[in-house]
Order: structure tokens, then sequence, then C-alpha cells
């Protein structure tokens, strides 16, 4: 009982610091906020057109009727698609229009239609419909006197493609739990080593877990809160769609388990306060770019895969992609418990190095 | 009356690679005393406190605080909770506010301690809700000592209180260790300031180089190691002086000195000079600074350096 209020009073001074400074502030929640904006902002540029596949069952003999060519002419006026054949594997196809045979007898008849194959909760999903549905009035104006138009269908696929926002939104999560984490931890060590408040503390009958621990339960109260900030910004600039469940505390626990734990063993070697910035950046740059936060990692070299293997952002960011975005469970709990499982050890390790005398 | 010994070292020694910071030093401090370890920087003030602190383990030696040896690692908290310290270049959490900090450490010590009456006794009344990173060098003092008082300690460690402190801050900090005093806790003060010492210790150990060379009370360090006493006489006539046969020495122009032993000859000075007006009399007695000159060859400056 007596620890657990002491463990409070060291999680509850370290949040009020961190809610005080506001430049700590600015950098906990800012910064990958600013990469995300920036990154994301730039990958969504990068691109306007969107892939349409269009299946054209619509044939006079050999070839296509003069209406299913109108229509596909007017999805092309739109310029707002690449319009691919249908030839490729359905599974990679997010978007297929598919013209039916008769399309063109029918719209003579007044009640011909066309089909939107495609996954209604994809973000593009809405944008997709309306330029199609425009283009269903335009041909429907072309052919006034007809008693009906002609109608879309709709028919639901599930897809697993995911846009570059969609991919990197877990991973700025992931970067803000990992770099506040090693950042505020060897900070936070170095100048209270300097300064003498560690020397104060070792004094008093505070014990070196007792430290740590009420150091690790702030993290994981700064994680949530990033994590809140990060994907309500992100739901609401870029629309994208996010899965709750508690297997994300679970793995944000894990994080703040597993980055102030190896901030924890980086400060025992980092001396000065000004060398803490660059101590830190030694462990975190590698992870930045090497734990699949900016690309899949499938895309990268060999020797980068097996690199990130061994980097615990990398199971971060997988977990929290698993489970925000694709939902799946199985994968998000598996990375969880490898994340889990280093933070375990990394604690470990710090509460034995860590030294609270002889300093 | 018997005092109750609080703190017995015993051999004490304690190195750093090669060079040894502490060299077989034995001594005790009673309870209820202001106790002064006295010395240069590098002395081997701190690492002898530190280790008395929990902080630091001694290679050799028998250190017991409240009887109680600090070679029992298990045991060391117990005399945590019954010491307060305050390290030399003590401080705080700076987004914590006085009062905040104090808190911060009672819930530390489960201690029972009022805040607000401890932020009275030590005059942070004003300043208690103020972050500790906005308060002056002597404030942050104050704060640093009502930190170490937040477990009613009978033991209270105060490591160079003053040290960077302007003459001001220096009086107030000194008057609140006096205050200490009077309420009869155990004060062990290492400082490097000699006036510090002799204003507010009832015992000072000298240590140099991690060896002690002298201990006493300060009167009897003065007496023992001080040398002599003198007066100082400016605008006097010397023939007066060297027909009474009184031995001097020239200091400047107008100046003059002149060692004494004993009242018998101080009287004999003062009655050659005490028709003359324009004499300007001052006697000087020996202080700490006389005693470490004398002891080592050297003075300690305001950095504390042996110079």
């Amino acid at each position: 009982m007596r620890t657990a209020s002491i463990i409070f009073t060291v999680f509850k001074g370290h949040f009020k610091a961190w809610r005080r400074n506001k430049t700590t502030l600015f950098w906990t929640l800012a910064f990958p906020l600013l990469l995300m904006l920036l990154f994301g902002g730039l990958f969504s540029l990068q691109s306007d057109k969107m892939d349409l596949y269009i299946e054209n069952n619509d044939m006079n003999q050999d070839s296509p009727s003069m209406a299913s060519l109108r229509i596909i002419q007017l999805i092309n006026q739109t310029d707002s698609f690449n319009i691919e054949d249908d030839e490729g594997n359905l599974e990679e196809q997010i978007r297929t229009i598919v013209i039916p045979k008769n399309f063109e007898s029918r719209l003579e008849e007044g009640n011909s239609s066309i089909k939107l194959i495609m996954d209604e909760s994809h973000q593009t999903f809405l944008r997709t419909s309306s330029l199609i549905n425009g283009v269903i009035n335009s041909m429907n104006v072309e052919n006034q006197g007809v008693e009906q138009p002609i109608v879309l269908i709709q028919e639901q696929i599930s897809s697993n493609d995911i846009s570059f926002i969609e991919y990197f939104v877990p991973g700025v999560i992931g970067i803000a739990i990992m770099s506040t984490g090693i950042f505020g931890t060897i900070g936070t060590n170095t100048k209270y080593r300097k300064n003498g408040v560690i020397k104060k503390l070792a004094t008093t009958p505070l014990s070196k877990f007792e430290w740590i621990i009420g150091l690790v339960l702030y993290h994981m109260l700064i994680g949530i809160i990033s994590t809140i900030v990060i994907l309500t910004v992100a739901v609401l600039v870029f629309n994208i769609n996010i899965i709750l469940n508690p297997v994300i505390i679970i793995l944000i626990i894990s994080g703040a388990l597993t980055f102030p734990g190896l901030g924890m063993i980086i400060s025992t070697v980092v001396r000065e306060e000004e060398e803490a910035d660059a101590a830190g950046n030694v462990v975190t740059f590698p992870m930045l770019f090497l734990s699949g936060t900016f690309f899949p990692l499938e895309t990268m070299p060999t020797v980068i895969q097996a690199i990130a293997r061994i980097l615990p952002l990398t199971y971060l960011n997988n977990g929290l992609r698993e489970i925000m975005i694709y939902g799946n469970y199985q994968a998000a709990l598996w990375n969880c418990s490898i994340v889990f499982a280093i933070g375990i050890v990394t604690i470990a390790i710090a509460m034995k190095v860590t030294r609270w005398t002889d300093l | 009356m018997i005092n109750n010994i609080v703190i017995n070292i015993e051999g004490l020694t304690k190195t750093y690679d090669k060079s040894t910071a502490v060299d077989e030093i034995s001594f005790t401090v009673n309870e209820g005393e202001v106790f002064a370890l006295l010395g240069p920087n590098g002395a081997g003030k701190t690492t002898t406190v530190e280790i008395i602190e929990c902080l630091k383990t001694p290679d050799k030696g028998k250190v017991e605080v409240f009887g109680i040896d600090l070679k029992d690692k298990k045991k060391q908290n117990d005399v945590k909770r019954r010491i307060g310290v305050m390290p030399q270049n003590f401080n705080a959490f700076d987004w914590l506010t006085v009062k905040e900090n104090l808190e911060y450490f009672r819930e530390l010590y489960s201690s029972k301690v009022s805040t607000d009456e401890l932020i009275d006794r030590v005059g942070l009344r004003k300043k208690m809700n103020s972050m500790y990173k906005t308060l002056s060098g002597g404030t942050k003092q104050r704060v640093g000592i009502a930190i170490s008082l937040i477990n009613e300690p009978e033991l209270l460690f105060l490591d160079e209180p003053t040290a960077g402190l302007d003459p001001q801050a220096r009086r107030e900090t000194w008057n609140l260790i006096r205050e200490l005093k009077e309420q009869g806790k155990t004060i062990f003060l290492t400082t490097h300031y000699m006036e510090e010492a002799q204003e507010l210790s009832d015992r000072i150990l000298i240590i140099i180089e991690g060896k002690i060379v002298a201990g006493g009370s300060p009167n009897e360090l003065i007496e023992n190691y001080g040398g002599n006493k003198s007066v100082i006489l400016k605008n006097c006539n010397k023939k007066i002086l060297e027909d009474r046969g009184i031995k001097y020495e020239t200091d400047t122009e107008n100046q003059i000195q002149i060692i004494f032993d004993n009242n018998e000859q101080l009287f004999n000075i003062l009655s050659a000079v005490t028709n003359d007006p324009n004499v300007e009399i001052e006697i000087k007695k020996p202080n700490l600074d006389e005693v470490f000159l004398n002891l080592t060859g050297r003075r300690i400056n305001a950095e504390g350096l042996a110079k």
C-alpha cells in the first residue's frame, strides 16, 4: 500500500511537470502531429487519380457498344480515374465498374444499370460513387425522353488495401510512444542526476523500483494522451477509419514499458545533460526509419527486414496497425506479446543497471 | 551529562580509482550538537558525509548511525527515515511549486508533518505557490532545508548550505540553522567557509586531503592553532612604544602590529598609547582562517580552493 502511494507520488510529480512545461508538451504532442500532417499531406498529393477497372460486357459482335463506349468516355472526362482493363486479379482491384450485357439495348428501354464493386468502408468510396453517379446523371441527361434512367448498383467487397495515411498513423503513434519514452527518460534522468535531485531522492526511503515504475506509469498515460490526440486529428483531417479496441491500450502499456526501460539503460552511460539528445538519437533514428513506420517492410531490402525484426518499434507499429486498421486481433496480440516481453526484459535490466547510490 | 553518540566513524577509507578521497578517519558526533566538517574543496568532506547518508559505500572502516551499522544494507532504510539531508548543490523539482515539492517528499516518507507549518517555520509563506525554478538561490536553499526537515529528522545533514549565496542570503540561512540548533536538532554541517563553521558549530573537524588534521570547539582550535592575538595601532608615535620596550612590527607607514600573549601585555600596550587621541586601536583575535593557515600554510578562498 505504501509502495503504491509512493509510486503514485512519483507518477503525479512527472505528470504535473509535463503538463506545465510547454516545451515538453509541444514536443510530445506537436512533433508526431506535425510528422503526420506533413507526410500525410505530401503523400495525399502524390496522385489525384484513382485506379478504376472496367469490365465491359456490352459487346456488339466483337466491338463494344456505342453506349458503353460513351459511358467510359464520360468516366474518363472526370479526370479522376486511371482506367484499367479488367484483366488483373480481382483481389487487387479496389474499384471495378461492370457494364452489363445489353446495356445499350436496355438503355433504350429505359431500365439500364451499371455496377460498382467496391469496399464501402474504403476511404475513397464516397468520392468514387459520387463521381460515377455524376457520370450516370450526365448520361441520363443525354438520354432525355427515356422513361427510366440508368441506375447505379453497388456490390460490396472486402478490401485489404489501405492508403498511405492509414498505414502511417499507427506508425506515428509508435514514434510518439518511442520518442517520449526514450528522450523523456534520458532527459529526466540526466537532468535530475546533474542537478542533484536523484541524489536527494536516494537519501529518502524511495527505492529504485518505485522510481522506475512511477516513471513507466507516467509514460503510459502520456502514450494514451498522445494516441487520443493523434487519432482525433487523423480522423478529422484525413477522414480515416480506425478500429478502436482495448488491445490498443495493452500495446501502449507494452510500449511504455519498453522505451522508458531502454531510456533508463541508456541513461546509465550518459553523464552530461548535453549528451542526452545525441544518445537518444542514436537509438531512435534507426528505429524511426527501419521499423516500417513510413513504408511496409516487405518493400525493403532483406538486410533491412532482418534488422527490423530485432527492433521493438517494428512490433509496436505492426501491432497497432493490425488492430487499428485491419482489425486483426490475433496478429495484434502476437505483436503485443513480443513488445510486452521486450518491455519486461528492458525494465528488468534497467532496474539492475540504474545506479541509485555511488553516483 | 552523558552525550549520546549519534554518529560513530572508525577508520573510514574511500578511494576512487587510485586516489584516496578519505583516508582512515575516525570521529563521533553527539546528539544535539552542530558538528562541522571543514576543509577546502576536494578534501573529502562530501565523500565522508555521503557515506554516512547511505549514498556511497566505504572501502574500509566502520560507520554507525544511531547505533546501526551501515554495512547492513537492509537497515539503511531505517537510518534514512531518521535523517534529513540537504545535499551539495541541492535542487528540487523545477516544475513543482514550493508546497508541491514539500508534499512530494512528505509522501516519500509517509510523514505526518504539516507542510503549512513547515512553510511558516522556514519563512516560505510568500513563496509557497511559486514554481521552484523561479526562486532565488537563497530561497532555493531555504526550500532545501525545509525538505530536509519534512520527516522530522533526528539528525540533519547540510552539505555546503550557503555555497554560492550572497551575504544576505547566507546570513538568513545561518539564522535558520541557529533556530534549528535551538530546537535541539543534531546538525552535521560540511562547509569550506571558515566564518560559517565558526559562527554555527559546537565542534569542528578540519579535513585536508582525506585526513583529519585537527578537531575541537572553535575556541579550542583558535586557542591551540590560531597563534597570538595582536593589537593594530594607526597613527602611533613609535618612540612611545620604544621607550616602554614594546616590540612591534610595521605593517605600513601608519600602521603598527604588536603581538601579545596575555592581558598584562595588552594593558601595557594600551596604557602607552592611551593619552594620544590620534591613535586608532584595533585588537585582532585569530580566527579559523589563521588556524587553517597555521595548520596547512594555505588559506581557503571563496571558491573553496586552498591556496
